[in-house]
């Protein structure tokens, strides 16, 4: 029957929904040595070590032009085309996915809302596994996608998944910042997702996004090569041996990553915390001197009480950016914590697939062996030698099929290594960057807070304060201009170029309204006025060093 | 020629036939020779120098400074002569080219400090130099040029005067300048060698006054003196020139008896006897405290630090306490009546102190010993209050409220509450407790964000060795030199974290505390005229009761004569007793009231000071920290 989509030979996604899983895509030479040696197996012995030798070469050959061309699509030499071939989705660009989170849904119950959000997204593709090339709308709860997850992790164990990023960042949910963030963040898990085409192929994603609101769970089985206890003792065994040297490093590399981004979380996590309590107690500090006036008929009461809230406000941003601190640079790392697991369990399993080939070799050996036995024995009874036949055929199937499956999982994972990293070092310095950037801002808020009540306590004492020690009263309106203008710090050698805007950020706050409430409406600068010349003013665009 | 040792020796070659110079030079020479002889230095005139001379300090007027300016007059003039020495450079006498034979650097050539004969004389006729105010300009260095004629005299005319050389510049504010010959001054002067090492490193040149700057006008006349005693190290100058320090904490004694004393370094320039050190104990000061309290009711003593019986002997707290009993000791001694009080002076004085402590005790009464942490507990001393005779008839009896004590202390009838009729003092009590309270609570809180700044500040050193392993793996080269600039930046935070707190504590710390503890010296006060005022109630029941009592037995005919007489006698010594300590009430009164108002204003001054300086630390920590992260974002991201 003619279907929709035209047969396309070079196709390798199988669309029929009645198929049943086969051994997997391999390449057509190591196709034509299982052939060979189905035909003879007499001549097993012979052929065998000889091919032995020929994958062994074959696989170092992968190794050394790994990184030059593995997604050429031209058939240069028999090597690039082994390249090609093992990762033949690689070799077209043709498939896309292209996801647009549009918005993120809070209900339920307390804990539903916190853990269990639900993403609301765009789909457009040219999957053929996708029932419709637009979706719009589409709504998935996290539960689900977690459930995706596992399944791909098992599924595809040559690639690394992302991990799933956490429901809520630390903002608390019911913060705008959060809904920006962790929409974002879902972003760029699609982002990732859609970047790597072996991830695209499966059918699962199809299925998961074209399910229903909570009720999609894998129409495939979920299967880890080893898990539980197994798992856990395999790996207490030392690592089989691993010709790939780079990625032989890798997984240790990624493992002390892990551990030491888990470090330095903890470290952050206590130092923002006390950050809090600190200002909790700056807070008392402001309040325990904005309460010297009250009762006490004193001369600057309302100085007093000004300098009071402003440690006060002084108190509360500190505490803002303890959260701020938490929420860049903890929540980042938190990311790359999980995904360094995801890592490092993938690699494991590499090495799981690797004691399952050598176990299957030591298998087909010894089946050989049995063969040969067989051959050199006089009695022979022909249900016996098809047992031997047979089993032998299939201990060579099984092996070819697992050092296929290495071999690509090794070459692909040789790819994603570099982009794992790339991803890796960018978001680092991303959340740094971020880190750096609301720090930046809100102790530039707190030392705008600060500047504005100098001028009360200056002129709080007759003289002018004890700035003026020394110097004959003159004009002390020039002083008290802000330090942080638009054209620069008042203190930094170099003028730094700023946008308008960040006056307005700067300088106001958002503890303004509650400091201003008993001021009288305070005069604004003229902003001319900040750039008229007088004699200080000059000497000071004079002093600026231009270098 | 050996140019090292005879200086004297005409420093071009000489070979040539010499011309008139050389005369001129010997006599150079031998001027230089005369001037090291006697020991005075050349003078040069430069208009400009002498403001410098301002800075010079007037120790040393040297006895010879009538020959010196002579002699130096005339080196000045053949140096800077009057007319311009070039003027006589003219084409038609320079230049006699030298010939093969010359050497060439020779005698013949003109030299810039032609000096000649003609010259000389002519200068040394001009001393009276120094009385022509509007002479020309001497001019050391003419910047004119060679001229090939010479100036007509019209054109001499026109030149430029240099119009700050003009006005002002006499003599006397030449700028002298040190001799170079020292070695010769201090063989031939006959030094006792005591006297040459108190002798000032350096010898300064006598200072003129300063009159140089006539034309701006003079802002302040510094006092020499004063200037001389800002310059040295000691801190808070009084008016009356204490200058008293409390240093070097010694521990003494043995297990069970350990203490530290501190040494009291007092230098007093009013009397005989400069400098004074003794040593002291905690204890003392105390003492002292209670005596000054004691003599000088109604004043507000500075109060000493407090008492404490477990970890006396730590760093920390030997240093803060010593500080705090150095602005006790120097706080006193600015007080003008403090400053004079017997106690205190002895406490400063004396090399015998326990014992004349003791003697002083019992002569006033004070009961200084005992004294209990609270300074607002105070005694009064009756000696103090009624003068010898009678306090000790008082004593005797045991006290001035012994009626109302009764048998051990239980009091049979109810004992008169003073009410303080003056609300200003009730309104000051309370003040005083509220303010307390308050400076408490804001004491405390500051002392818990000072301890957590710097739980903070290890915290934050603790975060940054955490990034130090993650930059080690060197995932990638950027990557890991932005964690390790990202660590360093955090160390740096941590540091000015730590000092932002430490600076915090000492100022804003301290003068809380400070003041704190004046308000128990307040209240103390405040408590003395409280117990007066208590007194004096207890002395007019009294007097009431024996005034009534007489009059019973006046009325009563057949009373005893004598009995009359005693009764008499007993009221006349009440009376004068209530008098006395009615005065002293009231003066009490107004000495509190003149103090708290002094110390309000002081206080008031101080906290607004610290707390200005806490917020402009505060805003440089600010800008620190902006300028660290800014920069860790330029340089990394």
């Amino acid at each position: 029957m003619t279907s929709a989509i035209p047969y396309d030979p070079y196709d390798d996604i199988d669309n029929n929904p009645f198929s049943e899983p086969q051994p997997t895509s391999v390449a057509p030479e190591a196709e034509s040595a299982v052939a060979t040696e189905a035909q003879d197996v007499h001549e097993g012995p012979l052929t065998q070590p000889s091919e032995q030798p020929d994958l062994q070469p074959s696989q170092e050959g992968h190794v050394a032009n790994q990184n030059s061309n593995s997604t050429t699509t031209d058939q240069a030499g028999p090597q690039s085309e082994q390249d090609d071939s093992l990762l033949p989705e690689r070799k077209l660009n043709k498939y896309k996915l292209v996801v647009k989170v549009t918005g993120l849904e809070r209900a339920g119950s307390v804990t539903n809302k916190k853990e269990n959000p639900t993403i609301i997204f765009d789909v457009s593709t040219n999957l053929p596994t996708f029932r419709k090339p637009q979706h719009r709308n589409l709504r998935k709860t996290l539960d689900e996608f977690q459930n995706l997850f596992k399944f791909l992790n098992g599924a595809i164990p040559e690639t690394f998944i992302p991990a799933i990023p956490p429901p809520r960042t630390s903002y608390g949910i019911s913060n705008q910042e959060d809904y920006q963030r962790t929409v974002s963040n879902f972003q760029m898990w699609f982002d990732r997702l859609c970047a790597d085409p072996l991830i695209l192929r499966n059918e699962e994603i199809a299925f998961f996004m074209e399910s229903d609101l909570n009720t999609y769970t894998p129409v495939g089985k979920v299967k880890l090569p080893a898990a539980g206890l197994k798992r856990k003792t395999l790996k207490q065994l030392a690592p089989p041996y691993d010709e790939c040297i780079e990625l032989a490093e890798f997984r240790p590399l990624v493992k002390s990553i892990h551990h030491q981004c888990q470090e330095i979380q903890l470290k952050l996590f206590k130092l923002c915390k006390l950050k809090k309590t600190l200002s909790a107690d700056e807070n008392g500090v402001g309040k325990g001197f904005a309460e010297i006036p009250i009762d006490v008929a004193q001369k600057h009461g309302k100085m007093y009480k000004r300098f009071g809230k402003t440690l006060t406000a002084v108190g509360d941003i500190d505490s803002v950016i303890a959260t701020l601190d938490m929420a860049t640079l903890h929540d980042g790392l938190e990311w790359i914590v999980q995904d360094t697991y995801v890592v490092k369990e993938a690699m494991t399993n590499r090495h799981f697939l690797m004691r399952d080939l050598l176990q299957a070799q030591q298998n087909s050996k010894f089946r050989q062996e049995q063969a040969r036995k067989l051959r050199a024995k006089r009695d022979v009874s022909p249900l016996k030698v098809d047992e031997a036949i047979r089993q032998l055929k299939y201990a060579t199937t099984v092996e070819h099929e697992l050092t296929m499956k290495l071999k690509r999982t090794t070459a692909n994972m040789l790819l994603e290594k570099q982009r794992w990293l790339d991803w890796y070092s960018a978001f680092l310095s991303t959340s740094v960057k971020e880190y750096t950037l609301r720090k930046i801002e809100y102790e530039r808020k707190k030392l705008s807070l600060l500047e504005r009540i100098r001028a009360d306590v200056r002129s709080a004492d007759e003289n002018g304060g004890l700035s003026r020690l020394g110097r004959s009263r003159s004009t002390t309106s020039s002083d008290l201009h802000p330090s942080q203008t638009a054209h620069g710090d008042s203190w930094a050698g170099d003028a730094r170029r700023r946008s308008q805007a960040f006056e307005s950020d700067v300088l106001h706050t958002e503890f303004d309204d509650a400091l201003c409430r008993d001021e009288a409406p305070a005069s604004t600068l003229n902003p001319e006025d900040q750039h008229a010349l007088d004699a200080r003013n000059a000497a000071t665009l004079l002093g600026q060093s231009t270098f | 020629m050996n140019y090292e040792d005879d200086l004297g020796a005409p420093v071009w070659d000489d070979l040539a036939p010499k011309p008139e110079n050389d005369p001129t030079v010997d006599q150079l020479a031998q001027n230089l020779g005369d001037l090291s002889s006697t020991e005075h230095a050349v003078s040069l005139e430069h208009s400009a120098w002498s403001e410098d001379g301002g800075e010079k300090e007037d120790k040393h007027k040297e006895a010879a400074d009538e020959e010196g300016p002579e002699s130096s007059k005339t080196l000045l003039s053949s140096l800077a002569p009057e007319e311009d020495p070039l003027s006589d450079l003219s084409a038609s006498n320079v230049i006699t080219s030298p010939t093969k034979d010359d050497p060439l650097f020779s005698g013949s050539t003109k030299s810039p400090l032609r000096v000649s004969d003609s010259d000389f004389t002519a200068r040394i006729s001009e001393t009276s130099l120094s009385s022509r105010k509007y002479g020309k300009p001497q001019r050391l260095f003419s910047s004119t040029r060679l001229r090939r004629h010479p100036l007509t005299d019209e054109q001499k005319k026109d030149l430029f005067v240099d119009p700050l050389a003009i006005k002002g510049t006499t003599q006397d504010d030449d700028f002298v300048d040190e001799s170079l010959e020292y070695d010769t001054e201090q063989a031939s002067s006959k030094q006792d060698i005591m006297q040459q090492v108190d002798a000032p490193l350096f010898k300064l040149s006598p200072r003129k006054s300063p009159n140089t700057t006539p034309h701006v006008k003079h802002i302040a006349q510094p006092d020499n003196d004063e200037e001389l005693s800002n310059s040295s190290k000691q801190v808070e100058e009084s008016s009356n020139e204490f200058v008293i320090e409390v240093v070097d904490p010694v521990k003494v004694g043995d297990l069970t008896s350990a203490h530290m004393e501190y040494t009291v370094w007092t230098r007093y320039q009013n009397t005989d006897n400069p400098e004074t050190r003794v040593q002291r104990r905690y204890r003392d000061f105390r003492w002292l405290y209670r005596q000054l309290q004691s003599n000088n009711w109604g004043k507000i003593i500075p109060p000493p630090p407090e008492k404490q019986a477990v970890g006396r002997f730590k760093d920390d707290f030997i240093e803060n306490r010593r500080f705090q009993m150095e602005r006790m000791l120097k706080k006193i001694a600015q007080d003008a009546e403090l400053q004079r009080d017997i106690d205190f002076v002895m406490f400063l004085t004396s090399n015998n102190f326990s014992q004349d402590s003791k003697v002083r005790e019992n002569l006033t009464g004070s009961n200084a010993s005992s004294d209990s942490n609270d300074i607002s507990e105070i005694h009064i001393s009756e000696i103090e209050l009624l003068g010898e005779e009678d306090a000790v008839n008082v004593m005797r009896n045991g006290g001035i409220d012994e009626s109302h004590k009764g048998f051990m202390s239980i009091s049979f009838s109810s004992l008169p509450r003073y009410n303080e009729p003056d609300q200003f003092f009730v309104d000051q009590r309370q003040s005083a407790d509220i303010l307390e309270e308050q400076l408490r609570q804001l004491y405390k809180s500051l002392e818990l964000v000072d301890t957590q700044r710097n739980e903070l500040a290890s915290v934050t050193e603790e975060f940054a060795q955490s990034v130090k392993p993650l930059e080690e793996l060197e995932v990638t080269k950027e990557g890991s030199t932005l964690l390790s600039n990202f660590a360093e930046v955090h160390l740096r935070l941590k540091e000015s974290l730590q000092r932002s707190s430490m600076q915090e504590a000492l100022t804003l710390g301290v003068t809380i505390d400070e003041y704190l503890r004046s308000l128990g010296s307040i209240k103390a006060t405040l408590n003395q005229r409280a117990k007066l005022g208590y007194f004096l109630m207890i002395v007019e029941n009294d007097l009431n009761k024996k005034q009534s009592q007489l009059e019973k037995l006046n009325r009563n005919m057949k009373s005893h004569t004598d009995k009359i007489n005693a009764t008499t006698k007993e009221a006349q010594i009440l009376q004068k007793r209530f008098s006395k300590i009615k005065q002293k009430w009231q003066d009490i009164g107004e000495t509190i009231r003149q103090e708290l108002s002094k110390h309000d204003q002081e206080k008031v001054k101080d906290f607004r000071n610290n707390m200005e300086i806490f917020l402009e630390s505060a805003i440089e920590s600010q800008k620190e920290c902006i300028e660290l992260w800014e920069t860790f974002y330029q340089n990394n991201l």
